[in-house]
């Protein structure tokens, strides 16, 4: 709640004007009641003729087509500031996701985070756009509205005064009992979401087991209990709004009779007087009665104002850089590093130097570190402790840039982005050069798929273009990687076996990068592993072994069996 | 649409029950209110007080009947609505378990969810403002215009002109503007979505290639423009809004000048004057939510109509229809095969037998459509073009329930539900022992609690125990038919040696059918089938395809290069 206020405080300009136009609305009401009783007391009470009327029809008019003018620019604030804060904090978001460290940014899921940012920010809407004129207007025409009924008529005022708090109270206490059953409920619709996304994902298993009857039953119940519960917090609102309801008709009622009294038994009161009164008592009622519907549609805002908060609360620990320049081929370097990944996991000791031009291979059970070990050297993840020198410096003393446009990362699972094939390989690196180019999809062996595409070079690949297979991407990427000339290369090899092509293309690609840069590769492939310069052996987040492969078949009966005992030996 | 209505007034009794309390509720409040200024003109008059408290009493009984019929009108009414969108939600979902998992070439969970939860609930709106609503009021005016008629005819002519503006005229003319308006801000969201998705999956890539920044700003200017749109789809609502609420008063003002000149003329009584008034300012009431009818209409259309496309794709063949298989265990073979949809690897011309109680396997490179043939062996899709045998028999003429509990199937993808270990299990053996289960765990090397907690996906669990856990499934099940995708891929080499010898000796004399793009360990097998492009380009035991120079023998030498176990 204080959040989304403190963005609403930041429209200063825009609440000034709700503040005005409230109550040149509630200047409109009275005058349009006036003007309806004192036409209905002219002809009626003082038998006035027609013509001496005319003004006061022009002054009814007119105050219609204010208070309609006014009500829409109102409500036109409203849907401003809305505009206004959604774009704010979309931005706020989006710098914070650009500034992130990456390994903050590839946690948690991109879908969950598209849905923060298009669909929680636009529930924040009604907050702005209803909640905010409308608590502004529920205050404002009220009081005004009291003031002019207590002119005319002291006791009206004063019953007035004392009823209308009843509504509001009304609201609390309905707002103490459904906000939990609205919880309740909300846990519901997620537990029915929850529950069908899994059915759906598992209905294949669940015929071939001939389990979908009994899943089905159980999907159903989580229907019906949502429904259960939406009901319990509709019933609750029901008879929030009959209890309402009565109190109007109450005060309503109360103030006809006190004004009959008025008018027959003690003949103090005109008919003009009593029937402004009555002309404006629902409307004193009912401008407060719209606080509480737009309490409801400002609460949704809520839940999703505190993901948002959340999100952009959150503190992370980014890479640190510098301002150097590296033009050399780098000499990596890690001294008594440690990171960890969360609680579970740890990597430590680590100690190393990566010499320029040397091909190093990264081997290790899944999940004991080696993506983690690739990452940190990559300038991806920053250490917790320890050090990291290029050329011996360290590392924060270079900057992103130049550290970045030097060095290539292939992942297992490529990116492509909506664009042509040669806009991938390009990545907007520079002038585009087109002898690079080719050289580089021919050093990718993508030379002869790029002649079957029907715009070669130039067909759009990505999301809403075509498809491309698992071996086809990662020959894209390594185009891509070939095209940089990059003075370093980190490679996370595939552990999937890919068609005939790609994996020769591997090889080629290997030697080939190898020639002029260093290459880091967490290997998962024979002839990677024996030709590296070095062999890094990851477990359990340590490093259990560095050597080269003659080395460590040699002296480690573990290596041996590693990659893969009899199998290997009988090769050789 | 027509299925809407259909479904909508299968709560009959809700429906009918909503419009007259509705009706109640909608003539007692502009009683109310004409009652209230005709007192006000009668006290004026100096009448004796128990007259007036008379009608005062009779004030209150009105503003609690409407009070009351609005109560229940509001219950039963959503209600019914829960009850039709509960219908709804399940006969999706029916149709969905026929259709899967073909469906999920098409559409993605995600996009089903969405139409499940939303498009759903958009439908709310259908019964709740756009079915009854309308015929609430017109009762409610058509009352009110008779009981004007009895003071004046012209201003019940009034009246009625202006209803026939705000429900029938504007509406209509204003929708296309909003339909315009709508499309350009849906168009802006797609497009921001999109876009974010790309920043969000594509970061590595970008932050490597130094172009967050760019990327990010012109991130921004799209969520700017989506805001404007929205800003503008606002404006023109609130236009609308204070199009119809200046109909409305001007209706009273025309009431007004219309009635004071009739009482100047002698035709109207000035004691019913205020009446008519407050009359005409409550009835309007009900006038302006009529303006949003057609809006509502368009969206619970175009809702339906998304629910609609799921729902109406081609079954195909009923699960619980056909013969049963009589032999076990039984022979697979698959003649002239050819097989071609969307997302799954294209077969052509496939032709194999695994004779009954023999064991094949299935090799070549991803992608080459060893997986394929299992989903049609399973008969998940029906073929373009050839016959597939099970037990000698066409598969389509076999009951595909009778065929799924007669096989032991091993997904690449295999599904664990929320809940426990237990729970798990027991879906592929329902009476068995806790005894029984443990001792399947210890077989497949799993040191798991059978109370231990499975998150969604089994994702508390790595890679390696969801495949022993769908194995150990295997292993309860034990049919005297076997089909497996894939079984061993994401466990260590000497645990996925152990099992693999483990099941070797189950499966002794039952028709198994292996798929693997390993090939270590296929010795022993009867018959080792190699796929390329789609195509089976060799056959044979696995000694006589050592002696050939084919893709086996190439398959082998890649094998030994390469170390995908860890």
């Amino acid at each position: 709640m204080k959040w989304l206020q403190s963005w609403a405080m930041k429209e200063k300009g825009v609440l000034v004007g709700n503040i005005i136009f409230s109550l040149f609305i509630s200047f409109a009401i009275i005058i349009q009641s006036a003007m309806i009783v004192k036409v209905v007391d002219a002809v009626f009470i003082n038998k006035n003729s027609f013509q001496s009327l005319l003004p006061l029809f022009g002054i009814l008019i007119g105050a219609i087509v204010l208070r309609v003018l006014f009500n829409s620019w109102n409500n036109y604030l409203g849907v401003k500031m809305s505009m206004r804060v959604k774009k704010k904090v979309r931005q706020a978001l989006l710098r914070k996701w650009e500034k992130n460290p990456l390994q903050s940014s590839m946690k948690g899921q991109a879908g969950s985070k598209v849905t923060m940012l298009v669909e929680m920010i636009d529930q924040l809407e009604s907050f702005y756009r209803d909640y905010m004129p409308q608590v502004i207007k529920s205050i404002i025409v009220p009081i005004v509205l009291l003031v002019a009924v207590t002119m005319t008529h002291f006791y009206s005022g004063l019953i007035l005064l004392f009823t209308a708090p009843l509504i509001p109270v009304a609201y609390i206490i309905v707002g103490m009992q459904t906000q939990k059953k609205s919880e309740k409920q909300l846990m519901e619709l997620s537990n029915f979401s929850g529950k069908f996304l899994d059915l759906v994902q598992g209905l294949q298993t669940l015929k071939l087991f001939g389990q979908g009857k009994k899943q089905r039953d159980e999907l159903e119940k989580s229907n019906r209990t949502f429904q259960k519960s939406t009901m319990g917090i509709l019933k609750v609102a029901f008879a929030s709004t009959f209890f309402i309801e009565l109190v109007v008709t109450l005060g309503i009622g109360l103030i006809a009779i006190e004004i009959a009294y008025q008018m027959i038994t003690f003949e103090t009161m005109h008919f003009a007087e009593a029937f402004f009164i009555l002309a404006i008592a629902p409307e004193f009622y009912n401008s407060i009665k719209d606080l509480g519907s737009a309490f409801h549609t400002g609460r949704g805002s809520m839940a999703a104002a505190e993901v948002i908060e959340k999100e952009l609360n959150t503190q992370d620990q980014p890479v640190q850089w510098g301002e150097g320049t590296l033009r050399e081929l780098p000499k990596l370097e890690i001294k008594n590093g440690q990171f960890s990944y969360d609680e579970h996991f740890t990597m430590k000791d680590l100690n190393f130097v990566i010499e320029p031009k040397s091909r190093v291979a990264i081997i290790g059970p899944t999940g004991q570190g080696k993506s983690t070990l690739l990452n940190i050297l990559s300038g991806v993840y920053e250490l917790e402790q320890g050090e990291i020198f290029i050329n011996d410096k360290l590392r924060s003393h270079y900057s992103q840039d130049q550290w970045f446009s030097g060095m290539s990362y292939i992942s297992q699972n490529p990116y492509l982005f909506t664009g042509t094939v040669a806009e991938n390989i390009a990545m907007a690196q520079g002038e585009f050069d087109e002898n690079r180019m080719a050289e580089s999809i021919k050093l990718a062996q993508l030379d002869q798929w790029v002649e079957s595409l029907p715009n070669g070079v130039h067909t759009k690949i990505g999301e809403g273009g075509r498809a491309l297979s698992g071996g086809e991407k990662q020959r894209v990427a390594i185009a891509r990687a070939f095209y940089k000339q990059p003075k370093i290369v980190f490679f996370d090899e595939p552990t999937m076996g890919l068609d005939l092509q790609t994996e020769q293309l591997l090889q080629n690609a290997m030697d080939a990068f190898a020639k002029t840069t260093t290459m880091v590769t967490v290997a998962h492939r024979l002839h990677t592993i024996v030709n590296a310069d070095q062999i890094i052996v990851v477990n359990k987040g340590c490093i259990e072994m560095i050597g080269t492969h003659t080395q460590l078949q040699k002296e480690s009966t573990l290596y041996r069996e590693m990659i893969g005992g009899e199998q290997y030996e009988g090769t050789h | 649409m027509k299925e809407l209505i259909d479904t909508v007034l299968k709560e009959r009794k809700a429906v009918l029950l909503s419009i007259v309390l509705g009706a109640v509720g909608g003539i007692t409040a502009v009683g109310l209110f004409a009652m209230s200024g005709f007192i006000i003109s009668e006290a004026a008059l100096k009448p004796p007080l128990y007259f007036i408290l008379l009608l005062a009493a009779c004030l209150k009984l009105f503003g609690f009947v409407k009070s009351v019929s609005r109560y229940f009108e509001r219950i039963i009414s959503h209600e019914a609505t829960l009850t039709i969108l509960n219908n709804l939600r399940m006969n999706f979902y029916d149709h969905l378990e026929r259709l899967a998992p073909r469906i999920f070439t098409k559409y993605r969970s995600g996009d089903l969810l969405a139409r499940i939860v939303g498009d759903v609930e958009t439908l709310q709106n259908f019964f709740l403002r756009v079915f009854y609503p309308p015929i609430v009021t017109a009762i409610v005016f058509l009352t009110t215009i008779l009981f004007t008629m009895f003071y004046s005819g012209w201003i019940a002519f009034v009246i009625l002109i202006s209803l026939v503006l705000t429900t029938v005229i504007i509406p209509p003319l204003l929708m296309n503007s909003h339909a315009k308006v709508g499309m350009a801000k849906l168009k802006k969201r797609g497009e921001l979505s999109t876009e974010a998705t790309e920043f969000l999956y594509g970061y590595r890539d970008l932050a490597l290639s130094h172009k967050l920044h760019e990327q990010a700003e012109e991130l921004m200017a799209i969520s700017d423009d989506y805001a404007e749109e929205q800003a503008r789809e606002g404006r023109m609502i609130i236009r609308d809004q204070a199009i119809n609420a200046f109909i409305a008063m001007l209706t009273v003002a025309g009431v007004l000048i219309l009635g004071s000149y009739f009482v100047t003329t002698g035709q109207l009584n000035g004691l019913f004057l205020a009446m008519l008034v407050l009359m005409t300012l409550t009835v309007f009431d009900f006038a302006i939510p009529m303006a949003l009818v057609p809006t509502f209409k368009k969206e619970s259309e175009q809702a339906m109509a998304r629910l609609d496309e799921v729902v109406t794709e081609p079954l195909g063949k009923e699960s619980d229809v056909g013969t049963l298989i009589k032999k076990q265990p039984f022979s697979l073979a698959m003649q002239e095969v050819s097989f071609n949809y969307a997302d799954t690897a294209t077969l052509k011309d496939i032709n194999f037998v695994v004779p009954q109680g023999t064991r094949a396997a299935i090799v070549g490179p991803s992608g080459s459509g060893k997986s394929t043939i299992m989903q049609l062996l399973l008969d998940m899709y029906s073929v373009e073009k050839g016959i597939i045998r099970i037990a000698g028999q066409p598969l389509e003429e076999i009951k595909s329930e009778d065929l799924w509990s007669k096989v032991t199937v091993l997904l690449q993808q295999n599904h664990f539900f929320y809940g426990t270990v237990r729970e798990n299990l027991i879906i592929a053996k329902r009476d068995a022992t806790d005894d029984e289960l443990r001792e399947v765990l210890d077989e497949m090397e799993l040191d798991f609690d059978l109370d231990q907690h499975v998150d969604e996906k089994g994702e508390n669990f790595s890679g390696g125990e969801k495949q022993r856990l769908a194995l150990a499934r295997m292993w309860l099940k034990d049919t005297s038919v076997w089909l497996l995708d894939e079984p061993f891929s994401a466990l260590d080499p000497s645990t996925a040696r152990k099992l693999h010898e483990k099941l070797m000796k189950k499966t002794v004399g039952k028709t198994v059918l292996l798929v693997s793009h390993r090939l270590v360990g296929l010795e022993d097998l009867d018959q080792i089938l190699v796929m390329e492009d789609g195509k089976l380009v060799q056959a044979g035991q696995p000694e006589e395809l050592m002696e050939q120079q084919g893709l086996y023998m190439t398959l082998k030498e890649i094998e030994r290069n390469t170390i995908a176990l860890f």
